[in-house]
């Protein structure tokens, strides 16, 4: 029969050895404890008298080559039922009433386990060693086998992290919380470093049950629209109103044109009536630079749209908005918005409007103050469009109002100017024939 | 002006300037006076006695290394070259006296009758001790260095308390006497009269350490400083070490206290299997003392005596082959202790604490698979 | 930055000799370390170059090791010396404890002891007995001593040579089951004697080790999440002074802790971290520390070690208690819980 003799740690936690030269070959008959190799270990050069007597069938490793403690070193064919003792590796004769001992251990992971080594990478052609990855930095996994945990005999419950704010309380009112089913992130603590009292507890029980507060992971946009507006806040923000009378606006977008060209819509015609205020009030297109206490003044007018979407606020541009008509603006707008709602919006598109209109109006309000989209000087919104009594060829009449609002950055412009430009936006929305006049 | 003062002499000991020895390397028997009166019973029968017990200790420890090498224990100290000092030791001792050893007296352990399973035990890693203790009348082999000559000591001390007449050997090697313990114990026999033998196996080297770290002067003479007498031997000599510890023996028995017996040998092997001997010492030195082996200058004995040599040597050949067998069936019998066994013996009965653990680790060993 | 790969005892090796380069005054003494190199072969060549004036093999005595070097101390030697084996470190305990820890104390600072002594320690390395133990404890608990260890290769150079340069009297432990273990070492890389370092970020369990179980605990990090527990893994690096603070950290984020040690666990290094935490951040906890050590027993035979030293399946088991979930507890017999 085939024996495998394994090598043995020559010496107190020794790992590998080096076979300096086998004194034996394939086919040779060898005796009981006749030297078969000589090998070199981290402490000294040794040399291996053979365990069996037998021909060796097999030498698992040349002249020259590390190997590691455990790995097969030669096999034998022995007679009968092995030799008369069991060193490293092979199995106790069955005639034997009490187990062998296992062999000695040798430095792996210290796992409990049958006593038959594990195969080594060698054997099984030696995979790289894993890198795993943890949290920060990574386990460098010895010898390309990633530990594992040993089954377990009883039955084991997934494990579920509970998502929840760490609170700090001593263990009694923990216990006394999980009594009554309190969570304890809800109770407001009035201890030091945010201690949760008995007291705290007692308070939050007598109430009803207060409601639990949820905690939501702020998506990527949300994270990155909450710095742009904080970023933004610090640039000193000023803001016009204007409410304007828009039923001559409106009856051009609701009447078409008789020559089957496409309408524009209100937002457009108020876009189109901004570009062009714009272009005489430079100042509301424009970047301030704080490091070179320069203004910029943009060549270009790109406008930006506030858009809605799921994920959050986005400000598509529609470049060189003052070379579109209010009819190409509104297919413009239209586009950018789709595009920005189902996410196919390009990088440069949410990057390059140097001036912001806010269509707050078709959330049913009047206005706000909107904040600066970084890098420009105003930002305005439209509020809805109401039915009002209005004052109206010197009576009064229910006519169509909308507030507009422009805020503005005032290190580049000031109230007047803001205001010159949002009559200037005002006035052509009453008399939309103006721009047809002054263009 | 420079004083010169004498070195000191002590009239406490034999064999200071050359070892004491009756047979020589090459089998001649020469006078020693005072070993000689103490061997009058040997004839030929005691010799190929000797004989045979030393070739059956060899093999026992070749066979044990052989085993280390070849992983079924794990670590093994060779005696090989110390027989004779082990062997004439144990043979001048009667059953009763109890021996404390070191770690290297496999010698003791095999000739007291200890079953090899016993001895191997702690070499295999399956326990920290043997055999019975007082089965055997020999401790446990002592791996901290030289704290065995204390208990030496103070075993003499209760034998001498009670009128007894068992006596203490221990035993230890040269680098041990470098140790507190065993200045300390010579300290303690020494005060107390202790019927205590101090048996120093001067190997030559505390792992790659010669002797003369330890010492600059013979280790015998040293004892004499604690007012012990001393007897240096050749320790290769079989029949030399056995007159020492004769004598000591008797002297101990007598009230006479302790005696210091250095046996000065080689230690022909490593240190242990783990060691590496060619990055400390050449073989220039080994080949010398192997032509001083203590077998060998024994059988040469016999041969000048006109004993049938071949006989005994084919005889001691069977007995060897013999023990060897035995050697590596007792290494497979060795069983691994049950694991919950530590939790045993710490104390009389085991403290709660203890019983708590235990059962812990069985709960733990029953919750993963396949652990045994 | 060049890093060269090294074993662990390699490492301490190079520490050594960049030390004696660096400063006449270091001194080596040790049983074997001179001609043979030393037993795990780490002082190999040293003598060689340094001669045996400065690497001197010693009688065999370990009190008389220690002692000596106390003296040689006074004399402005800077003397780093070594104990074969944790096991033989006992004979030495009285100059330690009574003379190299205290006599800075006992003058006023006028004496210094800037001595290091290393000591092979730990177990799992199938030996016989006195060859396998972890006696940290008793130094821990000795006033004036620091006691530190080091996990891989980079930690014990660096601070081996940390160890070297501090005025205090330094007991440097070298985890011999890890002495053949290879890793990165760069020797620009600096360390001190005292903090913790953090090796991975777990959202669930701090997982505190030192030495040989550092492998273990990041072994067990890793199989942890198969199941999707996130361990936090300190190596707490110095014994004393135990870095609470980080460990304190880490629990004020995960609520929960477990020690790993091979030395039994009375009067532990284990009971002194759980108790510092436990008095810091007893708000923060959301279960019972757990201890993973070697039983309250002499270290066993080597045949049943693997029973005796924590591993990563007894690790986990612990892990898992902090967590509420089910553990080998559930197997307990009666009163035992």
């Amino acid at each position: 029969m085939s024996v495998v003799f394994r090598l043995p740690d020559l010496g107190e936690g020794l790992t590998e050895s080096e076979i300096v030269s086998w004194k034996v070959a394939e086919g040779d008959e060898v005796a009981l404890n006749q030297v078969i190799a000589e090998v070199e270990t981290a402490k000294a050069v040794v040399d291996l008298p053979s365990p069996y007597a037998g021909v060796i069938r097999r030498l698992h490793a040349a002249e020259g080559d590390t190997v590691e403690v455990g790995a097969p070193l030669v096999e034998y064919d022995v007679e009968g039922a092995g030799g008369p003792s069991a060193p490293g590796g092979a199995p106790a004769p069955a005639a034997e009433p009490e187990p062998a001992v296992p062999e000695p251990a040798s430095p792996e992971p210290a796992e409990p386990g049958p006593a038959e080594s594990s195969p080594s990478p060698k054997e099984q052609g030696e995979p790289a060693a894993e890198r795993v990855a943890m949290l920060v930095g990574s386990v460098q996994v010895a010898d390309g086998r990633r530990p594992k945990r040993a089954a377990r005999t009883f039955e084991q419950t997934p494990f579920v992290r509970q998502e929840r704010r760490r609170v700090r309380a001593f263990p009694p009112v923990r216990r006394l919380a999980k009594e009554r089913g309190i969570d304890l992130a809800a109770v407001v603590p009035t201890g030091e470093g945010g201690l949760i009292t008995r007291e705290d507890l007692e308070r939050s029980a007598a109430g009803p049950a207060a409601p639990a507060s949820r905690r939501e992971r702020v998506s990527r946009l949300r994270k990155q629209t909450a710095k742009a507006m904080t970023a933004a806040l610090a640039v000193p923000h000023a803001a016009c109103f204007l409410q304007t009378d828009v039923t001559e606006t409106l009856r051009l977008a609701r009447d078409p044109a008789d020559d089957g060209a496409p309408s524009p819509t209100l937002l457009s015609l108020a876009c189109r009536a901004i570009v062009l205020a714009a272009k005489r009030t430079p100042g509301v297109n424009a970047t301030f630079h704080a490091d070179e206490e320069e203004i910029e003044f943009h060549g270009r007018i790109n406008l930006g749209i506030a858009v809605a979407t799921d994920r959050g606020l986005v400000v598509a541009s529609v470049d060189d908005a003052d070379r579109l008509d209010a009819t190409e603006l509104a297919e413009a707008i239209a586009a950018r918005a789709g595009e920005a709602r189902d996410g196919s919006i390009g990088v440069a598109a949410l990057t390059s409007s140097t001036l912001t209109v806010s269509n707050v109006g078709v959330f049913g309000v009047d206005g706000g103050i909107p904040i600066l989209t970084p890098g420009q000087s105003a930002i305005v919104a439209l509020g809805a469009v109401r039915r009002l009594p209005w004052e109206h060829d010197g009576g009064i009449a229910l006519r169509e109002v909308m507030t507009l609002t422009v805020s503005f950055d005032h290190r580049v412009i000031d109230g007047r100017e803001a205001s010159v430009f949002l009559r200037d936006v005002g006035r052509m929305l009453e008399r939309p024939a103006l721009a047809l006049a002054r263009g | 002006m420079s004083i010169s003062l004498p070195v000191p002499r002590s009239e406490l000991i034999e064999g200071l300037d050359a070892p004491l020895g009756v047979l020589d390397p090459e089998g001649s028997r020469r006078a020693s006076p005072l070993l000689d009166e103490s061997l009058g019973d040997v004839d030929e029968s005691v010799l190929t006695d000797l004989y045979v017990d030393m070739s059956v200790v060899r093999r026992v420890d070749e066979e044990a290394f052989a085993l280390t090498r070849q992983g079924a224990l794990v670590l093994w100290p060779p005696l090989r070259g110390q027989e004779a000092a082990q062997v004439g030791a144990l043979r001048a001792l009667r059953d009763e006296d109890f021996v404390f050893p070191s770690y290297r007296e496999h010698a003791l352990a095999v000739l007291r009758g200890a079953d090899l399973a016993d001895v191997l035990a702690v070499w295999k890693g399956a326990a920290l001790s043997g055999w019975d203790p007082f089965a055997q009348r020999l401790a446990p082999s002592q791996i901290i260095i030289g704290a065995q000559t204390l208990h030496a000591t103070g075993y003499a001390m209760a034998a001498r308390r009670d009128g007894g007449d068992d006596i203490a050997l221990a035993c230890f090697g040269d680098g041990a006497t470098s140790e507190g313990d065993v200045n300390e114990a010579m300290v303690f026999a020494a005060s107390f009269r202790a019927p205590v033998v101090f048996l120093c196996q001067n190997n030559q080297y505390a792992i790659s350490e010669p002797v003369g770290v330890q010492s600059r002067t013979p280790l015998a003479l040293r004892a004499t400083g604690f007012g012990i007498p001393a007897l240096r031997v050749d320790g290769n000599d079989v029949l030399a070490v056995l007159a020492a510890v004769r004598i000591a023996a008797e002297r101990a028995r007598t009230g006479g206290g302790p005696t210091f017996v250095e046996a000065v040998t080689y230690r022909m092997g490593p240190h242990t299997t783990t060691d590496d001997p060619g990055r400390y010492r050449d073989d220039a030195e080994v080949a010398a003392w192997h032509a001083k082996d203590p077998i060998d200058r024994l059988e040469r004995h016999l041969a000048r005596i006109g004993a049938p040599v071949d006989r005994i040597r084919e005889e001691a050949a069977i007995r060897c082959d013999a023990i060897a067998a035995q050697v590596r069936a007792a290494a497979d019998r060795i069983a691994a202790p049950a694991p919950e066994s530590m939790f045993d013996h710490v104390y009389v009965e085991p403290t709660r604490r203890l019983e708590r653990q235990r059962a812990q680790h069985r709960a733990f060993t029953a919750s993963v698979e396949g652990l045994r | 930055m060049t890093a060269e790969t090294l074993t662990l005892g390699r490492a301490v090796g190079r520490a050594l000799s960049d030390a004696l380069d660096a400063d006449p005054a270091v001194v080596l003494i040790g049983e074997d370390i001179g001609r043979l190199g030393g037993v795990f072969r780490v002082t190999d060549g040293l003598q060689a170059r340094f001669g045996a004036d400065r690497v001197i093999d010693s009688p065999l005595a370990e009190s008389g090791i220690i002692g000596a070097a106390v003296g040689m101390a006074y004399r402005g030697a800077r003397p780093v010396v070594e104990i074969q084996f944790d096991g033989f470190v006992l004979p030495a305990l009285d100059q330690i404890i009574a003379q190299v820890a205290r006599i800075r104390f006992r003058t006023r600072g006028r004496v210094r002891m800037p001595l290091t002594i290393r000591l092979p320690y730990g177990g799992g390395i199938g030996s016989v007995e006195h060859h396998g133990e972890s006696p940290e404890a008793y130094f821990a608990h000795t006033p004036g001593l620091r006691v530190v260890t080091a996990a891989d290769p980079q930690e014990a150079y660096s601070t081996l040579r940390a160890a070297i340069a501090s005025d205090d009297p330094v007991l440097f432990l070298e985890p011999k089951a890890r002495y053949w273990t290879k890793g990165e070492v760069d020797v620009a890389i600096a360390r001190d004697l005292e903090s913790a370092r953090l090796l991975t970020r777990g959202r669930d369990v701090t997982l505190a080790v030192y030495g040989p179980l550092v492998q273990t605990a990041l072994e067990a990090a890793t199989a942890a999440l198969d199941e999707g527990i996130e361990i936090e893994v300190v190596d707490l690096r110095s014994i004393s002074p135990l870095d609470v603070d980080a460990v304190v950290a880490s629990v004020e984020r995960t609520g929960r802790l477990v020690v790993a040690h091979e030395a039994p666990a009375e009067a532990s290094v284990a009971s002194e971290l759980i108790t510092s935490v436990v008095e810091r951040a007893f708000a923060a906890l959301e279960a019972p520390p757990e201890r993973v050590t070697g039983y309250d027993t002499p270290y066993p035979p080597s045949a049943i070690e693997s029973h005796y030293l924590p591993g990563l399946d007894r690790v986990l088991d612990a892990v898992d208690r902090t967590l509420g979930r089910r553990s080998s507890h559930e197997l307990l017999e009666g009163s035992a819980r």
